[in-house]
């Protein structure tokens, strides 16, 4: 590990007021910074401690919405009375990430801005256009079953590893932010860019902007689930997961959600997907319809071509499971 | 499998022919009587672990210690031509940067592994760092000195290494494969009988090809060396499986006598097989503590215990088995592919084929690639685990074809006699272990066929297959010391591994001298005490039960001979009990007493394992099966382990508690062997790419059920105690189990480990 500067910040101002004297990262629960840290893949001069800033409320909005702080943990969300009862996929896709440990750090901000788990990425001697412009990207030809079907570009195929935000993309979740120039708010699913020419940038996060929370709208009518499937029965990441909310009213689909994690470099919304069902008849032609609308498009690699097929398989199955 | 095979310094051809006349083991009266032996204990160590009172290795430091990390080279093969060090030297805390051009002089030493030397414990003879040679990806170029891990981590990072890079071969292809003169414990290649005519007469056959995956043992304490010199003595600290083998070769390879070289390794946190040879990383600890002039610590990082330590070859089997209408086998044949490197260590994957099953026609062929790897190693069963998946997985296709239950196939094939060498056994109950298991798991319930239960998504599969493992008696050497107060020390350069060796031992010694467990200390782990020659094979128990034998009878025999009421008996004439001397009519004296009047303030005898010439005209060996129940996802392809038997031949069983928990161990690494382990190498470079536990899967608790141990617990009669090694025993057979039983689920063969979901997933239609 590298020697770096380290300041706590006392408040969210103090915070971006560090920040803007120069290029920081934050540090919240750690979970994923400090690992990139010790591996000398993230190499910060200056280390902003934000973990003891007032920012771990979940708390009711008054459009029947539900705020997450940005630092509460991941364990914490998970276990909230209200998460569970009006928001269960989000409780749900939280529970099968990572391990109890892990869940007990992890904010919801760091959740969030977690980098991908390439495993090119994370080793200093292999190319990686993420990690060091330029360099190419060794994932491409190599071992590249974890690695994406949707999204991807020539010069990264890096899948986001997140659970929450997948659950986060189907519930239309927003982001807030803060920073030296003033505060706003991005859908989540905005949040994350598509890698393009420049992979090494992943969000649209200005310097020093800081996330303070993340607002989940009302919960829609609808039924929902979470399915992630994955190398173990714990503590792995997605292969393939899936977020379903489905609305269904005397037989026809009035409301669709589908976002699928583990095949792209963001939590991925079929939009597609969700337009074909709403309005149609709830039933086996349509769910394979849209199972099939979900991936195409998808451009599998060596190892990966699977995925496409467990995605269908998993969309086809939990909407006839909620249906 | 028997001690016979080549590299123990034995040679078997020339006591192949003597054998007959060679005698039979010892009986032991413990292995039959009651007592301490077979009594279900607590571990003694357990409540020091739990509550963090055992010092590992890494858990030492002493004042002016300094913290080694080495640097992995980035090529495959080919030389260093240049290291820059001056960028590392710069940064804060660094003491040194030890390269190929300023280490310390570091004499070459046999490979341990290869079997060839059976003294000294170097993995491998490649000069590592005494010349400019890369042989493989991740080999340590430097080594980096600094006054804390964290700077020594970092500085590592800038020391600057220019290679040229040579053409590696880092593929296992048939095409650059050869027979080696020796496989581990095995000949590489057997013929008996006619096993082509066999297959052309058979009524049903099996042929196909089954592959497993390059295996790491990842042991939760990675290995870790410390090194202090005083003058000339040398006192390490090692994660070593084999510390009198570690001494050896320090002492080889510094030119020092064998007396200046203490190695101290009492509590090893997990080996299997990874820490009996020691890795490069041990000899450069020792040479960066003597170019710093100061203790230096070097603990490996996880991704580096993939770099610069070996696991498991990569293995490919071609498996042809014939059968008559009976269900008898008519031929075995089974030609074996694995990988290793410069120092041949030929695992051999097909042992489970050469003493499994009765049968006219065996032919058993090992054949291996030489790569630019880092070195494959000893690891749990090694070529018998990945050997066995072939074969056991074959048998279950084989009793498929025959209409047959996988567990009659394997009774009506059941051998009398060893089915290469045509010896008898010293015992082998795999018969009942079969009986055992079967009964416990309700294996008679099975549905007689494939994809016959479904529950939900869920679709539900029974397998089972054998295990097998060469049973090994080898040399230790304890010293043993009765104290005034009537309490016994052994002294043993053995090791606690975890495996709960030191309860055993200590219950067999209470029993040995007619004591109580509480009066025994049973010591470990200190290379000075004695030659013992444990790296490993499971012979930590048997081995250690003999020496101790022996010193029981040589002190009987001073304590005889003091100045006491019962000089002058002989010591046939004595038993040791009731924490004394007494004749069977009751005459007698404690320990204490027997000191107290001789005037003695303690006695110290050293005791000397016995030759096991009977493991050289018998076979010797350990058996088991296992019954696993398995629930496939038919949408999604993920298996989950749901329920599991295991019965097993393992002997008398001297500590049940522990026994049961070394099974147990093997099942869960097997369970990971069979769905989620895999190394992965990136072929075009050479580098291993999932180098770390986050991306290398092991089983969590959720991966695994309940899991039900049952022993035959028939003592042995020629061995000490009855016992038999068991240690690695647990793994072998566990991924066929898995496989025969996801067969049985989906009616789909998967021939090719780990059984990931995505090998399922597109075989199975989706509901």
């Amino acid at each position: 590990m590298r020697e770096f500067g380290y300041v706590r910040a006392a408040t969210v101002a103090e915070a971006i007021g560090l920040a803007a004297e120069g290029p920081v990262a934050y540090l919240a629960g750690g979970t994923n910074l400090v690992d990139l840290m010790r591996e000398e893949v993230e190499r910060p001069r200056r280390v902003v401690d934000i973990s003891r800033l007032p920012l771990s409320a979940v708390e009711d909005l008054p459009d029947g919405g539900l705020r997450l702080g940005a630092l509460a943990r991941n364990a914490h969300v998970a276990a909230d009375d209200r998460v569970r009862r009006r928001y269960p996929v989000l409780a749900r896709a939280l529970l099968r990430g990572a391990s109890p440990q892990l869940r007990n750090r992890a904010t919801v901000g760091g959740n969030l801005l977690q980098r991908t788990r390439c495993r090119y990425f994370y080793d200093l001697g292999a190319a990686c256009n993420k990690r060091a412009p330029g360099t190419g990207c060794e994932a491409i030809g190599g071992f590249d079953r974890g690695h994406a079907i949707l999204g991807a570009s020539e010069s990264c195929v890096a899948v986001h590893p997140s659970d929450m935000c997948v659950a986060l993309a189907a519930l239309d979740a927003t982001v807030n932010l803060t920073g030296p120039e003033g505060d706003r708010s991005v859908p989540v699913s905005d949040l994350h860019l598509l890698p393009g020419d420049t992979p090494q940038v992943e969000t649209v996060l200005r310097s020093g902007e800081l996330v303070t929370s993340v607002d989940l709208p009302p919960w829609p009518p609808a039924r929902g689930a979470y399915v992630k499937v994955r190398d173990r029965a714990s503590y792995a990441f997605a292969l393939v997961s899936v977020a379903v909310l489905v609305q269904v009213h005397e037989g026809t689909i009035t409301l669709a959600r589908i976002a699928l994690g583990g095949v792209a470099p963001k939590p991925w919304r079929a939009y597609a997907a969700e337009e074909l069902l709403t309005g149609a008849a709830a039933d086996e032609r349509t769910f394979g319809a849209a199972a099939e609308e979900a991936v195409v498009g998808a451009r599998p690699l060596r190892h990966n071509g699977f995925k496409a097929e467990l995605a269908r398989r998993l969309i086809r199955r939990t909407l006839v499971k909620l249906s | 499998m028997s001690l016979t095979s080549r590299g123990f310094g034995l040679g078997t051809r020339i006591l192949g022919r003597v054998a007959r006349l060679l005698p039979d083991g010892r009986h032991d009266p413990l292995s039959t009587e009651p007592g301490e032996v077979g009594r279900h204990v607590n571990r003694l160590d357990g409540p020091a672990k739990v509550s963090g009172g055992i010092r590992y290795t890494a858990d030492h430091s002493p004042a002016r210690l300094a913290y080694a990390v080495p640097v992995p080279s980035a090529v495959a093969k080919g030389r260093v031509t240049a290291v820059d060090s001056s960028r590392a030297l710069a940064a804060p805390g660094v003491v040194l940067v030890m390269t190929h051009e300023n280490a310390p002089r570091m004499r070459r030493t046999a490979a341990y592994a290869t079997l060839k030397g059976p003294v000294a414990a170097a993995a491998m003879s490649l000069p590592i760092l005494s010349t400019d040679e890369v042989f493989w990806h991740g080999q340590p170029v430097a080594v980096v000195v600094a006054e804390t891990q964290e700077q020594a981590e970092h500085a590592a990072r800038l020391v600057d290494v220019r290679y040229e890079a040579e053409p590696a071969v880092l593929a296992m292809s048939d095409e650059a494969a050869y027979t080696p003169a020796h496989s581990v414990l095995e000949e590489s290649r057997t013929v008996v009988g006619d096993a082509r005519a066999g297959l052309a007469g058979a009524v049903a056959t099996v042929r196909a090809v089954y592959t497993t995956p390059a295996e790491y043992h990842n042991a939760l304490e990675p290995h870790a060396t410390l090194a202090r010199w005083d003058g000339d003595d040398l006192t390490v600290h090692d994660t070593a499986q084999y510390p009198y083998g570690v001494k050896e070769m320090l002492a080889k390879k510094f030119g020092l006598p064998l007396e200046r070289v203490h190695v101290l390794a009492p509590y090893i946190g997990g080996g299997f097989g990874g820490k009996t040879p020691a890795w490069p990383h041990v000899a450069l600890t020792v040479a960066a503590a003597k170019m710093a002039g100061r203790p230096v610590k070097l603990v490996l990082s996880r991704a580096d215990t993939f770099r610069m330590t070996g696991g498991r070859a990569p293995t490919r089997s071609s498996v042809a088995l014939g059968a008559d209408g009976q269900g008898r086998l008519t031929a075995i044949v089974h030609d074996a592919l694995a990988t290793c490197t410069r120092d041949e260590f030929a695992e051999a994957a097909i042992a489970a084929s050469r003493h499994l099953y009765a049968c006219p026609g065996i032919a058993a062929h090992q054949r291996v690639v030489r790569v630019d790897r880092i070195q494959n190693a000893f690891f749990r069963g090694p070529g018998v685990t990945p050997g066995s998946f072939a074969l056991e997985s074959a048998m279950d296709e084989l009793a498929w074809e025959l209409g047959l239950d996988p567990l009659e196939l394997r009774l009506r094939n059941e051998p009398e006699r060893d089915p290469i060498s045509g010896r008898p056994f010293t015992s082998r109950h795999l018969r009942e272990a079969y009986q055992l298991g079967a009964e416990t798991f309700g294996w008679r319930d099975r549905a007689p066929v494939p994809r016959a239960t479904r529950d939900g998504h869920w679709l539900v599969g029974q397998g089972m297959a054998a295990a097998i493992n060469p049973d090994v008696l080898l040399v230790a050497a304890v010293r043993l010391r009765l104290s005034a107060d009537g309490t016994i020390t052994i002294h043993s350069s053995t090791n606690e591994l975890g495996a709960g060796t030191s309860t055993a031992q200590t219950q067999a010694a209470a029993q040995r001298l007619g004591v109580p467990m509480d009066r025994i200390r049973f010591m470990q782990g200190d290379s000075d005490v004695a030659r013992t020659r444990i790296p490993g094979a499971s012979a930590a128990t048997t081995t250690l039960a003999s020496a101790i034998w022996n010193a029981r009878d040589r002190l009987v025999r001073e304590l005889l001979a003091l100045d006491t009421p019962l000089a002058g008996l002989r010591s046939s004439e004595v038993e040791t009990r009731d924490e004394g001397l007494f004749t069977r009519d009751g005459r007698g004296e404690t320990y204490r007493r027997l000191l107290e009047r001789a005037g003695r303030d303690h006695i110290e005898v050293t005791g000397r394992s016995a030759v096991p010439y009977q493991t050289l005209k018998r076979t010797t060996g350990t058996y088991g099966a296992h019954f696993a129940e398995v629930r496939v996802d038919a949408d999604t392809g993920e298996v989950r382990v749901t329920r599991w038997t295991g019965a097993f031949d393992g002997g008398r069983i001297v500590s049940p508690k522990q026994a049961a928990g070394q099974m147990r161990g093997g099942i869960i690494q097997g369970i990971g062997m069979a769905l989620m382990e895999e190394t992965l190498l990136d072929e075009r470079s050479g580098r291993i790419v999932n180098a770390g536990l986050a991306e290398y899967h092991v089983p969590t608790h959720a991966d695994v059920p309940d899991i039900e141990v049952r022993f035959v617990d028939l003592p042995d009669p020629q061995t000490p105690l009855g016992a038999k090694g068991i240690g690695e025993l647990g793994i072998v057979g566990v991924a066929a189990a898995i496989a025969n039983a996801i067969y049985h689920a989906t009616g789909e063969r998967i021939r090719d480990l780990p059984i990931t979901p995505d090998k399922l997933l597109l075989r199975e239609p989706s509901l």
